[in-house]
C-alpha cells in the first residue's frame, strides 16, 4: 500500500466529516472516489504472501507443508477451490468451508491441534495463519465465478439449515441475517448492505470476502465477517467453524451461483 | 469438532433416511418441514455460546412471536391474518404508554438517542448506555446526512401525518395512524426495541428477559395511541 494513498484517502474521509454540508450526493461521490483509490493497493497482498509461504512450508508436529491437502477439487489443486466452497468431503463426512477445511488439513497433515485454532483469537497464532492461508487459496480463484455443488443430500441440507439461520430473529433486538440483507438497495448509514437472498452480484457478499479492512488495519476472513454481524446484530456468538457458520456460507454461496469473486477485496 | 461431528451425524441419518424413502427416484426429495426445523434447532445449540452480556438462555428464549414470523420467513410468505392479529395484539400489550399522557418528550436527548448505535452487544457492559440505532435505519433530522433507509424516512413524519401540535389532544387521533403506519411496514416491533433500550434502567441488559421490557413511546414522531386498537396490517408485512 502506498502510503501517500492512504494520506490522502484520510484527507478525503476528513473533508467528508467536517463539511457536512455538502449535499448528499457529492459526498458518496468522495466516498466512492475513496474507495476506488484504495483500490490501487491492496495490503491484501501481504497476507496472500504469508499465505502462500505457509501452504508450501513444512511445519507442524508432523513437520509437513499443506501441498498434499484436498480442498475439494483432489489433493494439491488450489484454483477454482475457493468458488466451490463450502462442500460435501467424504474424508471428515462433513460439509466444509474453506476455513474449516484448512483446519482439518493442518490437523491430518500437520499435527497442528484443531483446538488451538478453534478456540483461538482472531489475528493471533494458527488462526491468523488459517487466515493468510485462506486469504491466498481464495486469492487463486480471482473473479472466477461461484458455482458450490448441492449434488450430496449433506450440501442440500446444509442449504437449508444456512436459509433458517439467515432468518432466524433473536437476542435483545430480534435482528436476523434478513433485517439488514434481505432486500435489493438498502444501507446502514451510508454502508451499501447486499442482499443476500439471491446473487448481489460480482464481488460483493459472499464473492468479497476474505477481504482487507482499512479502518481497522486487518485480514477478515467470512468466519470473522459473520461473527462481527452476530455482535452488531446484539446475537449470540458463533463459535469457530462452528456448524450455522459452515450452513450460512452455503446458503450464501449458492445463492451467489454466477457471481464473480473478487477476493481478496478491499474494504473501507 | 466433537459439535459439528454430532451435528455431521444428523445430517447423515438424514440424508440416509432421505435416500432410501425414495430409491430409484433419485433422491431428490428434502427432509419434511418439521424434520429441518428440528435439525435447525440442534445446529444453533451446537454453534452458540454465553459471551459478555449476552446469554443463549435470554437471547434464544422460546418467543411465540419470531418463532411464526421466522417460519414464514423461511418459508418465503407472510403469516396468515389470523395469526398476525393475534401476535400483534400480543406484542402491543407489552408496550407501555406514558402515564402522564404527554407524547412529546424532549427532542434534543431523543435525537442524542437516535444518534448512538452503541450497547448490547457481547462487548459491552450491562449498565453501558443503549443507544438507540435510529440513523442506522431512518432518516430523522434533515441535518444528518448520513442515515441508513432499511426503514423509512422519518423526516418530517408527523407534519405529513397532519399534526400540527403533538400536545394537543386532537393529535391523538393522529398518532393513530401513525402507528397503523408503521405497523402496516412490520417496524412495530422495531420500534419497541429502538424505544425500550434507553429507559436508563442500569440493568435492562444484563438480566431477565428485556424483550418484554416497556416501551418509551415519547420519542417524537414515533408516538402511538396508547388507545390504539390493534388493526389488521395490510399484505406484504413481513412480520
Amino acid at each position: 500500500m502506498k502510503a501517500h494513498q492512504l494520506a490522502l484517502a484520510a484527507a478525503v474521509l476528513g473533508l467528508i466529516a467536517t463539511s457536512v454540508a455538502w449535499a448528499q450526493k457529492s459526498t458518496t461521490e468522495a466516498i466512492d472516489e475513496y474507495r476506488e483509490m484504495l483500490q490501487d493497493g491492496n495490503p491484501a497482498e501481504l497476507y496472500e504472501m504469508k499465505g502462500e509461504e505457509l501452504w508450501k512450508k513444512a511445519r507442524g508436529p508432523k513437520n509437513a507443508s499443506l501441498e498434499k491437502c484436498d480442498l475439494g477439487m483432489g489433493a494439491g489443486v488450489v484454483k477454482g477451490a475457493f468458488v466451490q466452497l463450502p462442500r460435501y468431503f467424504a474424508d471428515t463426512n462433513e460439509v466444509q468451508d474453506l476455513e474449516s477445511r484448512l483446519v482439518t488439513c493442518m490437523s491430518t497433515l500437520q499435527g497442528i491441534n484443531p483446538k488451538e485454532i478453534i478456540n483461538g483469537k482472531w489475528g493471533k497464532g494458527e488462526r491468523a495463519n488459517v487466515t493468510a492461508l485462506a486469504t491466498w487459496v481464495a486469492a487463486q480463484s480471482k473473479d472466477m465465478k461461484f458455482d458450490l455443488p448441492q449434488s450430496n443430500p449433506q450440501e442440500r441440507i446444509a442449504y437449508e439449515m444456512g436459509k433458517h439461520a439467515f432468518f432466524q430473529r433473536g437476542g435483545s433486538h430480534d435482528f436476523s441475517c434478513a433485517t439488514c440483507h434481505g432486500e435489493d438497495g438498502k444501507r446502514i448509514r451510508l454502508q451499501d448492505l447486499p442482499n443476500l437472498t439471491k446473487n448481489p452480484g460480482d464481488g460483493v457478499g459472499f464473492a468479497a470476502w476474505p477481504a482487507y479492512r482499512v479502518s481497522n488495519g486487518q485480514m477478515w476472513t467470512m468466519q470473522h465477517r459473520l461473527n462481527d454481524c452476530y455482535r452488531q446484530q446484539r446475537f449470540l456468538e458463533p463459535g469457530y467453524a462452528s456448524p450455522i457458520t459452515i450452513a450460512l456460507g452455503v446458503y450464501m454461496g449458492v445463492n451467489a451461483k454466477g457471481a464473480k469473486s473478487a477476493v481478496p477485496a478491499i474494504k473501507r | 469438532m466433537k459439535k459439528s461431528t454430532a451435528l455431521t451425524a444428523t445430517f447423515a441419518v438424514i440424508a440416509v433416511a432421505t435416500l432410501a424413502g425414495c430409491a430409484g427416484s433419485n433422491g431428490a426429495s428434502t427432509p419434511s418441514t418439521a424434520e429441518l426445523d428440528a435439525m435447525a434447532q440442534k445446529m444453533v445449540q451446537q454453534s452458540f455460546h454465553d459471551k459478555g452480556i449476552v446469554k443463549v438462555k435470554e437471547a434464544l428464549a422460546a418467543d411465540e412471536t419470531l418463532r411464526d414470523c421466522d417460519a414464514a420467513a423461511v418459508a418465503g410468505h407472510t403469516i396468515d391474518a389470523a395469526t398476525e392479529k393475534k401476535l400483534e395484539a400480543a406484542n402491543f400489550k407489552t408496550i407501555q404508554w406514558p402515564a402522564n399522557g404527554k407524547y412529546l418528550g424532549d427532542w434534543k436527548s431523543g435525537e442524542k438517542i437516535a444518534q448512538s448505535g452503541r450497547g448490547r452487544t457481547w462487548n459491552d457492559k450491562a449498565d453501558s448506555a443503549n443507544g438507540g440505532n435510529c440513523y442506522n435505519c431512518h432518516q430523522i433530522s434533515k441535518e444528518e446526512i448520513s442515515y441508513g433507509t432499511i426503514g423509512p424516512s422519518l423526516y418530517h413524519y408527523a407534519r405529513l401525518k397532519g399534526v400540527t401540535d403533538p400536545n394537543s389532544p386532537e393529535a391523538g387521533d393522529r398518532q393513530i395512524h401513525l402507528g397503523q403506519d408503521l405497523e402496516r411496514q412490520g417496524l412495530q416491533r422495531l420500534l419497541q426495541h429502538a424505544a425500550r433500550r434507553h429507559q436508563g434502567h442500569p440493568h435492562a441488559g444484563a438480566g431477565g428477559r428485556h424483550r418484554r421490557a416497556a416501551a418509551r413511546p415519547e420519542i417524537p414522531g414515533q408516538s402511538v395511541d396508547r388507545h390504539h386498537d390493534p388493526t389488521p396490517s395490510g399484505p406484504g408485512r413481513d412480520g
